[in-house]
């Protein structure tokens, strides 16, 4: 006689401690397997792009940076990048290492923030403290230099809004000879932990083809084993002046493209950063005092045109779409989050798995809700 | 109880009037009644302390408000818990709703009974001691199941049936290591036990047999899981389940899943150092009062490396969990007893 | 079977390795700062304890954007600050000054030809990005350190930085006859702008 059991429809609500904010993902389980999960998303939705139609151009720079809100200079920085080549603005080249400091310590910052909600959604609380502590050495090195700690507005259309202050590279040196030891201690207490292996080796595989189907880009394509990256690829700023290493998934621990390679292309990732941060702050003290940011008119008007910029968030690519008409304000902004890209690709790796798993699995595509709802 | 009662009427005669059943009786409720606070002291601590040792691995203070450095914490959170509004769902199941956070209680609490706490402070000095404390823990289960199914909530049932499998499938282990010592001994009684263990630190289980060092740990690790703490406690996995079993509880009876908690912890730690540790048998004292002492300071020392490892280590999936206990704890466990018995005859 | 018990090997062994890390931190000191006694305020300065680097003196550093400030004497009501706003939270009032009136001059030597009869931040709707600093020509409004003004009504955050009576008392009354004992009668509310400047323009 068979036994008659039941699909569950369970809400991971919008309310949960481990959807990474206000996410919905409607799980079809069968006891712990999981068959289906969908997320639902819009709980976040603060109209940005419609926003972008009427304010001034360098007035939607703050609005750039409540989008993916853990790393607001990436952000920043590609809606500039998009404007200026527009107006084919020529930045003086100060600015331009000052920027790319600014995004790779913003990149460290966002990677620490992922390893230690990764660890909370383990079971694994510490990891958790240690990297906020260090996560607000870096805040403070910004606190500094444009006064916020969340919200920048620091990269403006033409350079950036203020200098560097004085003893800024001597800090920032000394955060960065304290961080490495600090990574190495991250490694000993969670990252080659055997608990942690297990659940993340061979878990949420997501093969070569189906990352690049489902446009997958970030930590999350490199851990399936492609080595694209646009620092590298499409450079833009400077990053051609730098030396350093893509990190791709080689499957260490389990197969190539589980949550243990994306996890572990992402603390690469950190130490990667602090690399070019150590180069960039290195030819900065060479470079001559000189303007921070090129003449721009305070009435900005952008020449009329269009054009697609796409930048190497840390979770992704992020593309800003800008059509201008000639006016002050922009006729439309598009943004190309990476978080939601990333997203589409969950259902198709979390089938099978358990609820557990679940969490893991949206942990390691490392979402945040800002971005993706804008 | 008895000599208690004997004592007691010798030397206030006026008691002999009284039936000896009634003035046992009366023994009885009394000493419960101590032993209760005792525990919810111990448990209150424990919250507290736990907090502070948290606090400290990650590189904060704990709580500093409520007194100096937070000490009267343990007192806030409890009268906080008393105050609240007791809530029941209304689709709730209700006698189960209502029943199942005195079962986990009970379940804990009723296992006090058979310690000793040193040569003459104990409460009943029972023959089949230890196997009636594994059986009054296993009652724990059917009050989380309770708890689970009455909520009427989706995740609380995962939670529930989640701690099931894992509290069922860890008693193997754990009445396994427990035989282990128990052959060392030759006997169930608790009392027994650790007199066998008397005269000296070297004489402790722990050291006599590597069968029974290895024992202690396979004890450890799986009454870990029993009570439900990291790296197994994924019934009440605060990231997956947001509470596991116990959402829909809040105020009083909240209050008493989460002292059950840590009187079994309390529990374990004790039942651990009578077994392994030499029970009374202090390192340095055994007499009436300060073998107490020394016991309550044993089981307490391993209840802080509990919450060492809680702060550690990630969680594990429920089949690895299942996994752990019939394919590594249960195959060692069984090689232990072979081995100790091995060792016994050779 | 071999895996069976590397596996069993290195679950025990990676725990122990990750529990003398956390026990190394149970001896290090706390990195935590006990607000409101201990907190980033210019006037206190003292170190900060735990094992950090010390990266910054114990305040705010320079350029912090905090609260904002409108130096009275300093603003010309040029309204740049307001047009700069991406989220429309000020509330400008000013008016042209009649033929011979002299408002004196900005801490810098600019002259000041508006009167600034109201203005108006409403702390609730800004987004501190600091837009409206940047284009003041005077440096009137600036941000300040101040990072700790919340309150328990909405009306108290709204700042309300003009200050018209200052006008009144500059129109030298009885100019033009009309209005009466000029010394004895200051005229007690607004609405008696008239009485000094003759027909200045409009109040809104």
């Amino acid at each position: 006689m068979a036994i008659y059991t039941e699909e569950m429809t369970v809400n991971m609500g919008p309310q949960h401690p481990s959807t990474h904010g206000v996410l919905n993902l409607k799980l079809k389980t069968d006891g712990e397997i999981v068959h289906d999960a969908r997320p639902n998303i819009g709980y976040l939705h603060r109209c940005a792009e419609k926003i972008a139609e009427n304010v001034t151009y360098p007035q939607f720079i703050p609005y750039t940076d409540r989008m993916d809100y853990v790393a607001a200079m990436n952000q920043n920085l590609g809606y500039v990048l998009g404007v200026e080549r527009l107006m084919n603005v020529e930045v003086p080249l100060r600015a331009q290492y000052i920027r790319v400091i600014m995004a790779e310590l913003n990149r460290i910052a966002s990677h620490l923030l992922f390893m230690a909600c990764y660890a909370l959604d383990s079971g694994a609380f510490t990891p958790f403290l240690y990297a906020f502590r260090e996560r607000e050495m870096i805040l403070d090195l910004f606190e500094a230099t444009c006064g916020a700690r969340l919200t920048y507005n620091y990269i403006w259309i033409g350079g950036v809004s203020r200098d560097l202050p004085q003893g800024f590279v001597d800090k920032a040196r000394q955060f960065l000879d304290y961080l490495s030891p600090r990574v190495k201690e991250y490694h000993e207490l969670f990252s080659y932990n055997k608990i942690f292996i297990e659940r993340t080796a061979n878990v949420g595989i997501l093969p070569k083809e189906t990352a690049i189907a489902y446009g997958v880009t970030g930590p999350t394509l490199r851990g399936s084993g492609v080595r694209w990256d646009l620092r590298r690829d499409e450079p833009y700023l400077i990053y051609d002046r730098f030396d350093f290493d893509v990190p791709v998934g080689r499957g260490e621990m389990g197969t190539v493209g589980d949550c243990w390679d994306r996890y572990m292309v992402r603390m690469r990732e950190i130490e990667e950063s602090a690399k070019i941060v150590r180069q960039a702050l290195d030819q900065y003290e060479q470079l001559p005092p000189g303007e921070v940011r090129a003449k721009v008119p305070r009435a900005l008007k952008v020449p009329p045109g269009e054009v697609y910029m796409r930048t190497e968030a840390p979770r992704g690519e992020i593309g800003f779409y800008i059509v201008s008409d000639g006016g002050l304000k922009p006729y439309r902004v598009k943004v190309r989050a990476p978080s939601f890209s990333n997203l589409s690709v969950f259902h198709e790796i979390s089938r099978g798995g358990m609820i557990a798993d679940i969490v893991l699995i949206l942990g390691s595509v490392d979402i945040v809700l800002g971005d993706i709802d804008r | 109880m008895q000599e208690l009662t004997d004592t007691l009427v010798r030397f206030l005669p006026f008691l002999q009037a009284i039936p000896r059943s009634l003035i046992l009786g009366t023994l009885i409720i009394i000493g419960a009644t101590v032993v209760l606070a005792f525990l919810v002291v111990v448990a209150a601590v424990s919250t507290y302390v736990e907090r502070k040792v948290a606090g400290q691995l990650q590189a904060r203070l704990g709580p500093m408000r409520v007194g100096w450095h937070g000490l009267l914490q343990f007192v806030a959170d409890p009268i906080k818990l008393l105050l609240k509004e007791d809530i029941i769902p209304s689709n709730v199941d209700r006698p189960l709703y209502i029943l199942a956070p005195y079962i986990v209680f009970c379940g804990s609490f009723g296992a006090f009974a058979a310690l000793p706490y040193s040569t003459r402070l104990r409460i009943s000095d029972l023959n089949v001691g230890i196997f009636y404390i594994l059986a009054v823990t296993s009652l724990v289960v059917i009050g989380i199941i309770m708890a689970g199914w009455s909520s009427n909530n989706k995740w609380s049932l995962f939670g529930a049936m989640r701690s099931a499998a894992q509290i069922v499938s860890y008693e193997i282990p754990v009445a396994l290591s427990i035989l282990v010592a128990v052959a060392a001994a030759g006997s169930l009684n608790l009392q027994e036990i650790i007199q066998a263990q008397a005269g000296g630190v070297h004489r402790w289980f722990v050291f006599r047999s590597p069968f029974l060092f290895l024992a202690f740990f396979l004890y450890y690790i799986s009454s870990l899981a029993e009570v439900n703490r990291t790296p197994f406690d994924l019934p009440e996995a605060d990231s997956e389940l947001v509470a596991g079993y116990h959402t829909e509880y809040s105020g009083l009876r909240f209050a008493w899943f989460f002292l059950a908690e840590y009187v079994d912890m309390f529990l374990v730690g004790a039942i651990a150092s009578a077994l392994f540790l030499g029970g009374w048998n202090g390192p340095i004292f055994s007499g009436p009062i300060s073998g107490a002492i020394m016991f309550i300071g044993k089981a307490y020392l391993l209840v802080l490396v509990m919450m060492w490892i809680r702060w550690t280590v990630p969680r594990l999936r429920v089949d690895q969990l299942m996994y752990m206990s019939w394919k590594v704890l249960t195959p060692f466990s069984f090689a232990c007893v072979l081995g100790q018995g091995a060792w016994m005859v050779l | 079977m071999r895996k069976y018990f590397t596996d069993i090997y290195l679950g025990i062994w990676t725990v122990l390795l990750g529990m003398k890390i956390t026990l190394i931190h149970l001896l290090r000191p706390t990195v935590t700062l006990q607000y409101p006694e201990e907190k980033l305020y210019p006037e206190k300065k003292k170190k900060r304890s735990g094992a950090l680097p010390i990266l910054y003196e114990w305040s705010p550093p320079e350029g912090y954007r905090g609260d904002l400030l409108l130096k009275n004497d300093d603003c010309i009501g040029c309204m740049l600050c307001a047009q700069a706003c991406p989220v429309d939270c000020f509330d400008i009032v000013t008016e042209r000054v009649s033929p011979g009136e002299d408002l004196g001059k900005t801490s810098k030597g600019q002259p000041k030809k508006l009167k600034v009869l109201k203005f108006d931040i409403d702390m609730t709707k800004c987004m501190f990005c600091g837009l409206c600093v940047e284009p003041c020509p005077t440096n009137g409004l600036v941000m300040t350190k101040n990072y700790e003004f919340s309150s328990y009504n909405r009306r108290d955050l709204v700042h309300h930085f003009a200050r018209p009576e200052k006008y009144r008392k500059k129109d030298s009354p009885g100019s033009g006859g009309v209005g009466g004992a000029a010394p004895t009668s200051p005229p007690p509310n607004v609405g008696e702008e008239k009485g000094g400047g003759g027909g200045s323009g409009l109040t809104r």
